[in-house]
């Protein structure tokens, strides 16, 4: 045993040390840079020396930027879109997962967006949310109602604009969540079904008792994935909305591209990624210790 | 408590008819087992009664009320799967518990019944645990006390022990016979082990291509079977199954197998096309002329092809002149083929691969087939 792992640890090191390069390369680096970086007064094409400045870079991110807006943005969005795309992706898998004509044809136009580059998707949904009565979203509205909808600018108007980027998300990642619990839906076996079936259990009660507790692990999977990509958002706000009006869709990730690169406050933007940092470790190990408490059912 | 009647059941999967037509009664209270290859439709019946599959035609009765627009949940069945179908969320309580728990059994009520059926099956100890840490054997009895925990009329098993080793499926076998005696529940039993629906069974349906077979106790199907079907299912290894030559010899019908002229004492049947004799029916003779037209002795001479020694007896494996019939699993019930002629012989003496051995039975021990492999009773000629 002793030998088996003396020998094997060199081996074991070659092997690893592609990944570790990279690691090392795109990841620690960078943030170890990013972290070094946020206690400096770093500006690109600054003419000012390079000077140490402390904490003020963080003072000031929550003080002078839209830091806490767009961190109560991402709270926001992770608070609708990962419940709401969950529970639709559940759903779409659930109806997709019964004998239906044309299923193969529904699962993959429902898939269809997640491979779609979430620019386009972007774009054609920036279409959708087109202001004036024209607009599609607006004109179908119109009819909808009898004209007796409004036409409004989505994506102009605070009250609408983070909704608007959640429902463009939701519509492009609900078919991950699908195919992800479809295919835990197909790994729960038939007769499970039919004991409870015959033990007295209806539809839903089977749904609840059978379904969901097959599910456990997809969907904690799912959840976890998509808090993350919440958490992440920075394609749709950068196309749709570039954070407006008033940062009313800003988030993290956008506001620190904008701080470091259009502003060029490169030290603000390293402040920024930091402190995002502490946050997404604080979920993870929330998570972390949530589900490990609860314990795995194989 | 519950009997259960199939009138004209037939089912069918899109063009495919899996049960043809099928009438069974199962008396209350008796354990009625379904016996049959696999793809029989014994399974299918199994779950038409449980109300997991719709009848094409045809009705079912529960305890004299039709229950053919009844799902599952209002039948009052249970059902044990062939593979337990545990929750696996759950622990062995919550796992007895559900089906009370389905039906909005008091808190109080469900407890007692709980724990009834784990102290009946010994589960006590294992309440707490969930269905992956216990043996193979613990969930199949966690199945069973799944199933009688609601005290329903009418029990299902589908192949409940074919997921243990040979040890264990004896015990629980045991066990199941026990239980259901005690209880006194109507059992449908599916089952394709002829040991297990033999020692299990009081009465034994045997099936095949959705059709019964023959129905009765299980002695009388081994020692009357019905047809070649099922005479050549039962009994391990199964009954001969011969092909003979026939000549009429002053009036007297006369039959050829392997090698001999035989005529039994009260005439071989008119009808009969195809003969059959057990493996223990035989034994081992004096080789004499087998041109000899003896009259109501059967001798075969071939010779031994392999030996299956079981300690206690042996089977020996004959090759023997004369053609024999197998049941095929292709169309058309059976085929004629140059089989082996099985015997049950003593441990003693000793035979060689390759000798030459006579094989000798009482006529009367034969039993006769007609062209249809119906069996002709005997003396009804």
């Amino acid at each position: 045993m002793h030998r088996a792992r003396f020998t094997e640890a060199p081996a074991a090191w070659l092997l690893m040390t592609p990944a570790l390069v990279g690691l090392m390369l795109f990841l620690l680096l960078p943030f170890a840079l990013a972290v070094v970086l946020s206690f400096t007064n770093l500006r690109m094409a600054s003419p000012l020396p390079l000077e140490f400045v402390g904490l003020a870079n963080y003072t000031l991110a929550f003080q002078e930027t839209a830091l806490p807006r767009a961190l109560l943005n991402n709270l926001l969005f992770a608070l609708v879109v990962v419940p709401a795309q969950t529970a639709l992706g559940l759903a779409l898998a659930v109806l997709l997962d019964r004998p239906l004509r044309g299923r193969t044809v529904f699962r993959t136009l429902f898939f269809l967006p997640v491979v779609f580059p979430l620019s386009l998707i972007a774009v054609v949904w920036v279409l959708i949310f087109a202001p004036g009565p024209d607009g599609l979203l607006n004109a179908t509205l119109g009819v909808l109602s009898f004209g007796l909808w409004e036409p409004r600018d989505f994506l102009n108007d605070p009250h609408w604009a983070l909704p608007a980027v959640m429902l463009t998300s939701i519509w492009q990642g609900v078919g991950f969540q699908m195919i992800v619990l479809l295919a835990g839906l197909q790994a729960i076996p038939r007769q499970l079904y039919e004991a409870a079936a015959v033990d007295g259990a209806g539809r839903w009660r089977q749904f609840l008792h059978v379904t969901l507790p097959g599910l456990r692990n997809p969907l904690i999977f799912v959840v976890i994935v998509t808090t993350i990509l919440s958490f992440r958002v920075f394609d749709q706000v950068r196309i749709m909305t570039r954070g407006g009006p008033q940062d009313a869709s800003n988030t993290v990730i956008h506001e620190m591209v904008r701080t470091a690169f259009d502003q060029g406050h490169v030290a603000m933007g390293a402040a920024m990624s930091v402190v995002f940092f502490v946050v997404i470790l604080g979920i993870a190990l929330a998570q972390r210790r949530l589900l490990r408490q609860r314990g795995e059912v194989s | 408590m519950a009997d259960v009647e199939f009138r004209a059941v037939r089912k069918a999967f899109g063009g495919h008819t899996v049960i043809s037509g099928l009438d069974l009664t199962v008396q209350d209270g008796e354990l009625l087992v379904l016996l049959g290859p696999s793809g029989c439709g014994k399974s299918t019946l199994l779950r038409l009664l449980a109300g997991l599959e719709q009848a094409t035609d045809g009705e079912i009765r529960i305890g004299g009320r039709p229950v053919d627009a009844l799902g599952p949940r209002a039948r009052n069945i249970a059902m044990v799967f062939q593979n337990y179908a545990l929750y696996p969320h759950l622990t062995v309580r919550g796992n007895l518990e559900f089906p009370l728990r389905m039906r909005g059994m008091k808190r109080a009520e469900r407890e007692r019944r709980t724990l009834a059926a784990a102290r009946a099956l010994g589960l006590e100890p294992l309440l707490g645990k969930r269905p992956a840490e216990l043996s193979g054997g613990q969930r199949q009895r966690v199945a069973m006390g799944r199933a009688i925990v609601r005290e329903p009329d009418v029990f299902l098993m589908d192949e409940p022990l074919s997921n243990l080793d040979a040890r264990l499926r004896v015990q629980i076998r045991a066990e199941i016979g026990a239980l259901q005696r005690r209880l006194g529940v109507t059992t449908l039993y599916v089952t394709h082990d002829q040991v297990e629906a033999m020692t299990l069974g009081d009465r034994v349906a045997v099936m095949r291509d959705g059709v019964i077979q023959q129905l009765g106790r299980p002695a009388e199907l081994y020692e009357r079977p019905a047809n070649l079907f099922v005479a050549g299912f039962l009994g391990s290894p199964p009954m001969n199954l011969l092909e003979p030559a026939f000549e009429r010899r002053d009036g007297e019908r006369m039959a050829r197998l392997g090698g001999t002229w035989i005529r039994s004492a009260a005439g071989i049947p008119e009808r009969a096309r195809y003969a059959g004799i057990r493996p223990e029916c035989l034994g081992i003779g004096a080789s004499g002329s087998s041109d000899d037209a003896r009259a109501d002795r059967l001798a075969i001479q071939g010779s031994v092809e392999s030996v299956e020694v079981l300690g206690h007896e042996r089977i020996v494996y004959l090759r023997a002149p004369g053609s024999m019939i197998e049941l095929s699993d292709g169309p058309g019930p059976w085929r004629s083929a140059e089989g082996l002629l099985a015997a049950r012989l003593p441990a003693s003496p000793a035979l060689e691969r390759e000798e030459s051995v006579t094989l000798t039975a009482p006529a009367a021990e034969l039993h006769w087939f007609d062209e249809d492999g119906n069996a002709i009773a005997s003396g009804a000629g």
